[in-house]
């Protein structure tokens, strides 16, 4: 085949601008000075730790010089995100980072993570990519639920996100808010104003023990969460606006397991549009450096329904691949405002997503949230009245008395009919007396009540059980592990130690995990 | 004549005159040497001392070395004749040696000649020798060694008159041994001893005897005097490692002092250079040490358990054989320790008893976790060897673990709960459906059961614990609620549920302040189970710190387990520590200390802040889905407490405005005196004072019997002078109290004289009936002015009075306004209470009423009858401490030390009034402790111990 002369000449083009390119690559190789490579390694290795690529910029220290300071500090970052506090410790102990604001704030928080986790117990399951640090040893026994629940909420999230999180996935399950905020750098206050029970951060998920709240919380919906803040840093680089973050980690709470009941109670629209209209709203754009620190915990809970209810509109008008493309854009444009990606994905900046997405919740139809957090009650019922009979029940029902305690509870269930809590107490003490069929009425259906409570789960789920209906039961059981698994009840499977002089046989459940959780709670009432 | 008889008689006659003046001589030089060399060595260093030794070794080797010299000489013919012959014919001596010569020569070569030719040659030449010659010869020879014998005898002479002494010192010291010369000398003429005890002994000084041993306390200074037999000695007194000089006296004697420090051989003694020659007679010493002081704690040793027992009395008793400087009660624990000063003395006290109670609720006790010991120690006053301490066997007192008190007392409550609650149950039941209707025998004996069991829970102690008094009178009201007869229309199972919630509420609230109590009490173990792992981990005493970690971790994990048993916070708490132990606990079995020690700080950083482990009981509402109301409404089900403490506050303060009303009354009434002019009493009253001056002159001033008639008389004296400068200042409120105070004591004298019981305890009569009559003149004179000034001030005084009066009705009005709820149900107080406020009241209105009529000193007597009573009812408030006492809050007058006020006022309780009496004893063992400080502290500590046990 031949060639033609422009061919040549053009080919002969081409090799010289390779030749070109390649000698300037060439001099780039040599001449390039020593001291621009510290920069760019640092960002090199700074943005690896952000995207929780922990491998990638372990080998890029290694090649690095030793003595750098800046290096130094990244070394101590990266031994944190790899949960070593201690190395990080030591590392900032030196005068160099001491002295300056941003080594003496990690050194602390360093300090006090290395002080809440010595002696810790780790757990890491390889096939699952999970390392699971326990700051209380006997939270050993929730660590195959803990360690299901994040592989299932990560899977769902990758998918969602389009991001795959390194393994393992670090965890650390400690037992209060103390602890908390030593191994996160939370303030211990916001953490306590705020209610916060979990925090992704330092590449970790740190989230406190059910244990530690009286009543348990939606443990595993708050893993999900925070795996997908993890996500998101990775993503975005750690440059996605806390809305996004916030409103997608809402998202992916619920969206890795099947729906169950009271996942949109309230909705999170109504709850905006409510906002919206009383004045009460936060704002999308105002949420300031974290929702923990929010003045309150209603406050908290506003911002959350708004930028739940926000993102879930941008999504439903750009759809999975559109959150994909935004993420991707916010990681590559460098900055801090998401204004050009969001113009560059949908055609819009914030400001216009938001004055669009407030137009369409006022011309919703969501109504209002029934109830609010407050208590439904009956007509011509008196809070002090429930609150009486509440204790005196309990009192009642702890030394024995179950009949007795079913009389002061029933009327106080009856006087707020939708609060679960009290149909539990009051069924439990009717079922204890031997009445189990007003126990069975007392206790209800799942559309008369308007929350999730896990000794009311464990009930229901035993009496679905009893009545042969399986699949009603595991998902029953199944709710109240998610909320309060530490409770008696609830791991029993709606069985419990027989109070005062009573007798009776106490039964395990036929699930393993569960059965070894209802064993492990009883173990530790009688020591 | 024979040639060899020639020789013989020719060396013989040498022999007999130049050998022995020339030996002589010899000697002489030799025991020169001797004399000279004495004199050298008596420098008494080591060189001097060897060439003394040189010098005289060479003299006696020179001696040898002449004798064996002479010996050759005359044994050997040719030598003989050469020394013999010589000196006498020069000539002779010469040819006769040659012929002596020739003839050996001869005899062993015959070519040279005839032996016999030589023999006859030279016999020849002898016998032409004349022993004359030669004796004439030595005779000169033998006078030149006269000659220098008598020269060096004149040195030997020379030697001695230098000094006799210093020639036989010398030879001492030349012979010594280790620096002892072996022949002791007397060096001091009329040598005396004085032995002084050291002052604080109080002994007198005694003399000793060399050579006889005596027996002295340790620090005796001994004083050895004497006139020194030679001059020019360095003398000192020794005890073989120490030296003391003797000095001068400055009376021609010489003196050494030496403090006795323990038993001893002591010895004057001269030195010379580096040898001491001693004197003979040493004075023989035995050390008598002060000992250290003898304590004994009656019981010990022993071990108690603190949650065990009520108190912990301490009695010892401290001996010493010279005197106590100070009693000092010490508590340790571990590495901690507490000193309590018990007594401190003069120093001349040899024994001492005393006893103090210590309370398991002790401060520094509560804060143990390890097993105290407790132990008296007794200083003694040894200025010597430094004060002494003797310390008595202990008694070990075993802490129960922290929190257990609480816990027990918790459980203890919560059992008398849980019987309201039973008591509950069995009402519903059995009053359904006729719940107004007046309750029956049966359940009446139920509700005293109930009763019973909260009353039985309310005085028991739990390890020293108690229940807060104001907590103790809420639960005393419920309990008095529950056994009362019904109103109309009340419902005895509603009445019963009421007190069923309050009980709870305020015992939920009991543990909740325990459990917040407990939590930073056991942060401190933790932090001693950090600072043990650090110590272990950092310094050189590994062992030390590892034991004082285990032991912490020990009563660390213990007391979590107890702080779980106190409420929700407590078992929420305990949970965090149990489980933050664990993990110290591993870091331990790893030996990993660093880590431990991490965990430890943490947990300890934790337990300081007792906060719930999530927002006070709230559920997850961030990062975790919606906030949900979950569970039972909020807020407390009986607010029974909160209205008690309402009411106790209205008490304390009506107790406190009450308490300033009698200051004002008390005020008005003052200035109301002080208005009233009693210049035209002055002249009257002075002139009084005289008298009652004169009267009293003829008692005794002072007596040293206490309890003696004379004594008492002195007393009396003493007031009755006090009562005439009260007459001549006219302060007739002062002498009027003088006067009786006056009286009394001259009554008791008299009464004391006429039994005479003591020896030399008398008096005169008519003294004392003279001060007497004139005291009782003077007294009814005072008595009279005084009452006239108080009408008069009281007419002054009228207005202010009767505002007061209205103030005291408007206050007896509160009271009874109190008294009337402190029966309602929820504001129910004790019994004891209730009646004390309406006692109160009462004399509060006669109080107000004698006000408005304007008698003032009436008032305010009923006023501070009041006060009493509402002081008594006063019963503090359910979240107070256990050692708070009622009306601890804002009070106002009198104050003690730190601001702390003191209470006043009050009646004693009868000893079968178990708390209460008790209570009483603790404020007054307080109240006399605050003059610890004082000279009489101890002793009116241990004096009010005494009476009131």
């Amino acid at each position: 085949m031949r060639r033609s002369l422009g061919e040549v000449s053009a080919g002969l083009a081409r090799l010289g601008r390779r030749v070109t390119v390649m000698l300037l690559a060439l001099f780039a190789l040599v001449a390039r000075p020593a001291l621009a490579e510290a920069p760019s390694r640092a960002q090199a290795i700074a943005d690896a730790i952000t995207e929780l690529d922990v491998e990638r910029a372990r080998k890029l220290l290694e090649q690095a010089d030793a003595g750098s300071v800046t290096l130094a500090f990244e070394r101590a970052r990266l031994a944190i995100y790899l949960g070593d506090c201690d190395t990080a410790a030591a590392i900032l102990a030196a005068p160099d980072f001491s002295s300056t604001p941003e080594g003496s704030g990690l050194l602390e928080l360093a300090q006090s993570c290395a002080r809440a986790t010595a002696g810790s117990v780790t757990i890491q399951d390889e096939k699952a990519g999970v390392w699971l640090r326990l700051q209380d040893e006997a939270d050993r026994v929730l660590s195959p639920f803990i360690i299901q629940v994040a592989v299932e909420a990560r899977q769902q999230i990758e998918k969602d996100l389009g991001v795959h999180l390194p393994r393992p996935l670090r965890i650390d399950l400690v037992r209060d808010l103390f602890s908390l905020s030593a191994v996160s750098g939370l303030p211990v206050t916001a953490a306590e104003t705020t209610g916060t029970v979990a925090v992704a951060r330092w590449g970790r998920v740190t989230i406190i023990s059910p244990r530690a709240t009286p009543l348990g919380y939606p443990w595993e919906d708050t893993m999900a969460h925070e795996i997908a803040h993890l996500a998101l840093s990775r993503a975005t680089r750690d440059r996605a606006p806390l809305w996004l973050q916030e409103g997608v980690a809402k998202r992916e709470e619920t969206r890795w397991r099947k729906p169950r009941p009271f996942d949109a109670m309230p909705s999170h629209d109504a709850v905006a549009r409510t906002a919206l209209m009383t004045g009460r709203s936060v704002g999308v754009d105002k949420l300031g450096p974290s929702i923990a620190m929010l003045p309150s915990p209603d406050a908290a809970a506003t911002a959350f329904a708004e930028v739940t209810s926000f993102v879930q509109y941008w999504i439903s008008e750009n759809g999975d691949a559109g959150l994909q493309l935004l993420l991707a854009d916010l990681k590559g444009i460098g900055g801090e405002d998401p204004n050009a990606a969001m113009r560059s994905v949908s055609g819009y900046d914030l400001s216009g997503w938001i004055l669009r997405w407030q137009h369409w919740l006022l011309a919703s139809s969501n109504p209002a949230p029934a109830d609010g957090p407050h208590v439904a009650l009956a007509p011509g019922a008196r809070i002090e009245d429930v609150t009486r009979q509440v204790r005196l029940g309990d009192l009642l029902f702890e030394r024995g008395h179950s009949a007795r305690a079913a009389e002061q509870l029933g009327p106080a269930s009856r006087s707020v009919p939708t609060e679960a809590a009290l149909r539990f107490r009051a069924s439990r003490a009717l079922l204890d007396s031997g009445a189990a069929e007003d126990a069975k009425t007392v206790l209800g259906k799942t559309d008369d009540v308007r929350s999730v409570h896990g000794g009311w789960q464990a009930l229901y789920g035993r009496f679905r059980s009893e009545t042969g209906d399986r699949g009603s039961a595991e998902r029953a059981f199944r709710l109240g592990v998610a909320v309060d698994p530490l409770a008696e009840d609830v791991a029993c499977e709606g069985y419990w130690t027989p109070r005062g002089k009573a007798t009776g046989k106490i039964r395990l459940p036929d699930d393993a995990r569960r059965r070894a959780l209802c064993q492990a709670i009883r173990q530790r009432s009688q020591d | 004549m024979a040639v060899t008889e020639l020789i013989d008689r020719l060396a013989s006659a040498w022999r007999q005159r130049v050998g022995t003046a020339s030996r002589q001589a010899l000697f002489v030089l030799f025991l020169l040497t001797i004399c000279g060399g004495a004199h050298l060595a008596r420098v008494g260093t080591l060189p001097a001392r060897i060439g003394t030794l040189a010098l005289v070794l060479v003299g006696g080797v020179a001696l040898i070395w002449r004798w064996r010299a002479e010996h050759r000489t005359f044994s050997d013919v040719s030598r003989t004749l050469a020394r013999v012959l010589l000196p006498s014919d020069r000539q002779l001596g010469e040819r006769t040696l040659r012929a002596v010569r020739l003839l050996g020569r001869t005899e062993h070569d015959r070519s040279i000649g005839s032996a016999e030719l030589a023999r006859a040659h030279f016999e020849r030449l002898l016998s032409r020798a004349s022993v004359e010659a030669v004796e004439h010869a030595a005779d000169r020879r033998a006078s030149r060694w006269r000659v220098a014998m008598l020269l060096l005898l004149g040195g030997i002479v020379a030697s001695f008159a230098v000094g006799p002494m210093r020639v036989i010192e010398g030879l001492d010291v030349l012979v010594a041994r280790k620096g002892i010369a072996p022949l002791p000398l007397a060096w001091l003429d009329y040598m005396s001893v004085k032995a002084e005890p050291p002052a604080y002994l109080r002994m007198s000084e005694r003399n000793l005897i060399p050579g006889l041993g005596a027996s002295l306390p340790e620090g005796t200074l001994l004083t050895v005097r004497g006139i020194p037999r030679r001059d020019g000695r360095r003398l000192i007194l020794t005890d073989g490692r120490q030296e003391v000089p003797f000095v001068a006296d400055g009376s021609g004697g010489v003196v050494a002092r030496w403090t006795v420090e323990e038993s001893s051989e002591l010895k004057v003694a001269a030195r010379f250079g580096g040898v001491l020659i001693e004197e003979l007679d040493p004075i023989t010493l035995r050390s008598v040490a002060d000992s250290t002081p003898v304590v004994e704690l009656q019981g010990a040793p022993k071990t108690l358990l603190l949650k065990e027992v009520e108190s912990i009395e301490v009695q010892y008793e401290a001996t010493d054989d010279h005197g106590l400087r100070q009693i000092d009660l010490v508590l340790r624990a571990g590495d901690r320790e507490d000193r309590r000063t018990l007594a401190r003395l003069d120093g001349e006290s040899t024994f001492e008893q005393g006893a103090h109670v210590l309370a398991p609720r002790d401060p520094w006790l509560r804060r143990m976790y390890l097993p105290v010991l407790v132990s008296v120690e007794a200083r003694d006053n040894d200025p010597v060897r430094g004060p002494k301490w003797g310390t008595s066997e202990p008694i070990t007192l075993v802490p129960p673990v922290l929190g257990e008190p609480e816990a027990a007392r918790i459980a203890g409550l919560g059992r008398a709960r849980d019987e309201v609650a039973d008591f509950l149950a069995w009402q519903m039941e059995e009053a359904k459906g006729k719940e107004t209707r007046a309750p029956g025998a049966t359940e009446r004996d139920r509700a005293r059961r109930a009763v019973d069991a909260l009353r039985k829970a309310l005085d028991k102690s739990y390890g020293g614990l108690t229940v807060p008094n104001g907590l103790r009178a809420f639960y005393l009201g419920q309990a008095q609620v529950l056994e009362r007869p019904l109103k109309a229309g009340e419902s005895r199972v509603r009445r019963t549920e009421d007190v069923l919630l309050a009980i709870d509420v305020a015992l939920r609230s009991l543990s909740t302040r325990d459990a917040a109590t407990v939590s930073k009490r056991l942060a401190d173990v933790v932090e001693e189970v950090a600072n043990g792992a650090k110590q272990a981990r950092e310094t050189e005493k590994r062992a030390i710190g590892l034991a004082r970690l285990d032991s912490a971790f020990s009563a660390a994990r213990s007391s979590a387990l107890q702080l779980s048993k106190l409420g929700m916070l407590g078992a929420d708490l305990g949970s965090v520590a149990v489980a933050d132990l664990g993990r110290v606990s591993r870091s331990r079995q790893a030996e990993d200390l660093f880590h431990a020690e991490l965990a430890a700080r943490h947990l300890a950083a934790r337990l300081r802040r007792p906060n719930p482990s999530f927002g006070g009981g709230r559920r997850g509402g961030v990062e975790s889905g919606p906030p949900s109301a979950k569970g039972a409404p909020t807020g407390e089900p009986s607010d029974a407490n909160d209205r008690f403490d309402e009411l106790a506050a209205e008490l304390e303060r009506l107790v406190r405005e009450h308490g300033d009303e009698i200051g004002k009354v008390e005020q008005n009434l003052a200035e109301a005196e002080q208005g009233v002019s009693l210049e035209s009493l002055r002249d009257e009253a002075k002139e009084r004072a005289d008298a009652l001056r004169q009267a009293l002159s003829g008692l005794p001033p002072t007596s040293h019997v206490p309890g003696s008639a004379r004594s008492a008389a002195a007393l009396g004296r003493e007031h009755g002078g006090a009562m005439a400068q009260g007459l001549e200042r006219l302060s007739l409120g002062d002498a009027v109290q003088s006067g009786r105070d006056a009286l009394s004591a001259l009554d008791s004298a008299e009464k004391k004289a006429n039994r005479g019981s003591l020896r030399g305890d008398w008096l005169d009569d008519a003294d004392l009936a003279s001060a007497r009559k004139e005291v009782r003149k003077q007294l009814t004179w005072a008595e009279e002015k005084l009452a006239q000034l108080k009408r008069r001030a009281e007419e002054r005084g009228s207005e202010a009075m009767r505002g007061s009066g209205e103030r005291e009705h408007k206050l007896s009005r509160r009271a009874g306004n109190l008294a009337s709820r402190g029966k309602h149900g929820e504001t129910a107080l004790p019994e004891d209470a209730v009646e004390s406020l309406d006692k109160a009241e009462g004399i509060m209105r006669e109080a107000a009423r004698a006000l408005s009529e304007g008698k003032g000193e009436r008032g305010l007597e009923l006023q501070r009858e009041a006060q009493r009573l509402l002081e008594r009812s006063s019963t503090g408030q359910t979240g107070d401490d256990e050692d708070q006492p009622p009306n601890d809050r804002n009070r106002s007058t009198p104050r003690g030390e730190g601001g702390r006020e003191i209470r006043t006022g009050g009646d004693i309780p009868e000893p079968g009034d178990g708390k209460n009496a008790e209570e009483f004893r603790r404020r007054v063992l307080e109240g006399l402790g605050k003059t610890k400080d004082g000279r009489f502290g101890p002793a009116v500590k241990r004096y009010a111990e005494g009476l009131l046990r």
